[in-house]
């Protein structure tokens, strides 16, 4: 009976020293985090994709559309477009091979510094083509990524100084197309037609599915709605995705707006509004894409027409500098 | 799953722990095993069937071996003594054809899997000068998961039997979970079903001792994986791919890397597992020694992937030292050399299968066949010399084991283990002459001097951290060669020390670990054999 007692004081010590070095740990890897954080979201200061950042540097909650996604997003909307013709501010926030998980984590990003009125999710990253080791980790990357950004920004040991450590941050980035990647390039497809009809789903992976109910609440904890949106893509779209995302929507609660599907509707051409191929938009794509949207968007929620406000001024300025690089030079990938 | 991942070291492992705390200690084993198909089949999917084949073929060749003995312990008692030698002799033919069979059916599916696509190839090559067409197809085999690795332990297993060290196991479950289990089946140790077996199956206590040893070795690990070994992989890449590029010295840099990192790698790989297994107050056996303070390199291949040089000793050298050629060519050697070297020549012949299959089991193809024997001629050479250099050292009056001699012997050993990981890591013998002619070829420490080195995927930050993290490396291999046992040592200090200690390791690995952007992942080298 004494032994016994004896061994539970022995692991009520063990037990209470594990969680102390736990809260030690803990502590120290957000004093971490926020020392080697970037202090300033342009490359230079070491943010990681400074575009999908551009948000930071935004005026306060000036942003009513966050636009997330993979690749499919930053290229497949144009934000100045949405802007310049109906007035929605917009940004995109966007990675390359980016899973929901690192897009929650974007949006979060974003929510310190913007309160958007509507949050669109690109579609494409939900069928992300993972094994599911892979998918764990990468989502379990994601999550450790967001709570402590010293797993994300470790290696600015090798760039930062020691009096930028503990700086507050300055963002001073300027992303005129608003998160969008730029590139005029046209290699077009002239395959066959990929949208088949049929009563056939695909796939979606469990992990992603569990991390996008994990998305839709999160928006819906915030008050914000989401979309779904899915652009044009030949290598990565198909009518059976097209199927199972609508079923997903459906079960959810949440629109779900096909402009794959609807491409003949709004003109789209696969010889011109591609940059490689059909995987990616370019800027002549994105803008029909996004000028389709727009309508949805007027359509079916209240924005206000921010054109000619003082406040917005910066955006008229950034969308001549946008329709500069765009429309009156020869933007390429090498740009 | 690599044990190095967020997955394993975040969620499979506390998981496989808190089940296995939480169920009796009776069923705890099933526990270990369950988890174990499960970490296998995130790895092989179906694959996993050929590993529980493999177990059952063993077990079944195991219960018959046990019904060959238990008739025979019987029926030699009501023979007449006269009958009891011809009727052993039965007996062993029977067991030696149960074993074989065994051991050529597992060895076969690995040999099938492995090595099909050389070996065919080989003859292709063989049969096109003789005018013969016969071509073999290529084809597409995928490898299960650390099948070199459970081959090995399920023929150790058998042959075990066999040779009467222990009675088999009846539950083929039991042999499965010691095949497969979870910590070592991607790198090994290669386990002994007598080490290991009882541990598995007996029940162990969740300790706090375990569980902080267990940690302790878990980060060590991880520290000489992503800090140093993965910082390395870059340069080590670039140079080795593109190696018409280099010469001089940085191919010599890439060669010193190479072997920093597969050391680090691999070492630190058995740390993270041999302190999983802790976790379940399960103990592996050591896989190294500190290899790089050896004095030679038999020395080295004692202390380096100790259980496939123990494997190869017990199971490969002790076969053919009791085959009849081996017999034979002893008795021919004590008629035609003097006493050393009758003693030396049948073990030169022994040796030789002994490093071919080193060589052969790491990979399909000539390159690894040269490996193992760039380690057998060195060994022979110094056996043959021996009496040459026992001469000299009494002529020259010079001390053998003097701390100079010792010295320089660990450099020499140094130096060939080098040029034996330039031949492992090439991409193929032509890539490795080149390179090993091109360090030669006009030297000079210019490279270094101009930047150039800091060009090829490492900056000068990742070269300090590597240089780091090597000295760190031969502090704590100091200490152990005197004897010091660092982790009960550290256990020992008070509570502040000791905490900032762990603090500081797990706070370098993920400060200056080599993971996340910019950085590919790194897959295991010794877990793609």
């Amino acid at each position: 009976m004494e032994e016994q007692r004896f061994d539970k004081k022995a692991t009520f010590k063990n037990f209470t020293k594990i969680v102390s070095f736990l809260l030690i740990l803990v502590i120290l890897l957000l004093v971490f985090s926020y020392a080697l954080s970037p202090k300033d979201n342009t490359a230079k200061g070491g943010m990681m994709n400074p575009n999908a950042r551009g948000f930071y540097s935004e005026k306060k909650n000036s942003i009513d559309v966050m636009i997330l996604g993979n690749s499919d997003a930053y290229s497949g909307f144009s934000p100045m477009e949405l802007w310049n013709q109906y007035g929605i501010t917009s940004y995109i926030s966007a990675e390359g091979r980016s899973t929901v998980s690192d897009s929650l984590n974007l949006l979060k990003e974003a929510l310190t510094c913007q309160k958007p009125k509507l949050v669109i999710l690109e579609t494409d990253e939900l069928f992300f083509d993972q094994n599911k080791v892979d998918e764990f980790s990468t989502n379990i990357a994601a999550s450790l990524n967001r709570t402590f950004s010293v797993f994300r920004y470790h290696n600015r040991w090798k760039t930062t100084s020691f009096a930028e450590l503990f700086k507050k941050p300055d963002y001073t980035a300027h992303c005129v197309s608003k998160g969008q990647y730029l590139s005029n390039n046209v290699k077009g497809y002239t395959g066959k037609e990929y949208m088949k009809k049929t009563s056939k789903k695909n796939v979606m992976p469990l992990v992603t599915r569990s991390f996008t109910a994990k998305f839709l609440n999160f928006c819906k904890s915030r008050d914000i709605p989401v979309l779904l949106v899915q652009v044009p893509s030949k290598t990565s779209w198909s009518y059976q995705k097209h199927n199972t995302m609508k079923h997903f929507a459906e079960e959810n609660n949440v629109p779900f707006l096909d402009l794959d599907l609807k491409r003949q509707e709004y003109g789209f051409d696969w010889k011109t509004d591609t940059r490689d191929g059909g995987n990616h938009l370019n800027c002549r794509g994105a803008k029909k894409v996004t000028l389709t949207l727009g309508e949805y968007l007027i359509n079916n929620y209240e924005f206000e027409d921010h054109r000619g406000q003082e406040a917005f001024q910066s955006w008229d300025e950034d969308y001549k500098e946008y329709y500069k690089t765009v429309y009156s030079s020869a933007l390429n990938d090498f740009k | 799953m690599s044990y190095t991942g967020y997955l394993y070291l975040f969620v499979f492992l506390e998981l496989s722990y808190l089940f296995y705390i939480a169920v009796p200690l009776k069923y705890r084993w099933i526990e270990l095993l369950v988890v174990s198909l499960v970490f296998y089949f995130f790895s092989s999917k179906w694959l996993v069937l050929l590993m529980v084949l493999c177990g059952f073929i063993v077990y079944f060749a195991g219960l018959f071996l046990n019904k060959i003995n238990d008739g025979f312990s019987m029926a030699r008692k009501a023979l007449p003594k006269e009958e009891r030698k011809d009727f052993k002799t039965i007996i062993n033919w029977q067991k030696r054809a149960v074993v074989t069979v065994a051991v050529l059916s597992i060895f076969g599916i690995l040999i099938y899997l492995k090595y099909y696509n050389f070996l065919l190839g080989s003859l292709n090559g063989l049969l096109k000068p003789l005018g013969l067409s016969a071509s073999f197809k290529h084809l597409k085999l995928v490898l299960p998961l650390g099948i070199s690795y459970y081959t090995l332990m399920a023929a150790s297993y058998i042959i075990d039997v066999y040779r009467g060290k222990y009675r088999a196991e009846t539950n083929p479950f039991k042999i499965i979970l010691f095949l497969c289990f979870f910590p070592h089946i991607t790198e090994g140790p290669i386990g002994r079903y007598d080490l290991l077996g009882p541990q598995l199956i007996e029940g162990h206590r969740a300790s706090y001792k375990n569980f902080t040893y267990g940690t302790q070795l878990i980060l060590w690990g991880l520290f000489k994986k992503i800090v140093i070994a993965d910082r390395a992989a870059s340069m080590v890449s670039t140079v080795f791919k593109n190696y018409t590029d280099y010469s001089g010295v940085v191919v010599l840099l890439a060669a010193l890397m190479f072997t920093v990192q597969i050391y680090a790698e691999f070492s630190g790989c058995i740390d993270v597992v041999t302190g999983s297994a802790q976790l379940f107050g399960i103990s592996l056996q050591s896989n190294f020694e500190r290899p790089f303070f050896s004095k030679s390199i038999n020395e080295f291949w004692r202390r380096w992937h100790i259980t496939l040089g123990a494997w190869l000793r017990d199971y490969v050298f002790y076969a053919v030292s009791l085959s009849k050629p081996f017999m034979n060519l002893s008795k021919w050697a004590k008629k035609h050399f003097n006493e050393y070297y009758a003693a030396m020549v049948p073990a030169l012949f022994a040796l030789f299968f002994v490093w071919f299959g080193n060589g052969f089991w790491h990979g399909a193809g000539e390159k690894y066949i040269l490996y193992g024997l760039y380690y057998y001629f060195i060994m022979a050479l110094g056996m043959i010399m021996e009496p040459l250099f026992v001469k000299f050292f009494s002529a020259t009056g010079l001390k053998r084991d003097s701390g100079f001699m010792n010295c320089l012997k660990t450099v020499r050993t140094i130096v060939l283990v080098v040029i034996g990981m330039l031949m492992f890591r090439a991409t193929s013998m032509k890539a490795f002459y080149a390179m090993f002619g091109s360090i030669f070829k006009g030297f000079s420490f210019e490279p270094i001097i101009n930047g150039a080195i800091f060009k090829l995927g490492t900056d000068a930050h990742d070269y300090l951290i590597i240089a780091v993290g090597v000295v760190i490396l031969l502090i704590v291999g100091l200490l152990k060669e005197r004897g010091h046992f660092i982790r009960a040592e550290v256990a020992s200090m008070n509570l502040a020390l000791r905490w900032v200690i762990y603090l500081a390791l797990i706070l370098s690995i993920i400060i200056f670990g080599a993971y996340g952007t910019g950085y590919g992942q790194v897959d295991p080298i010794y877990a793609q054999f």
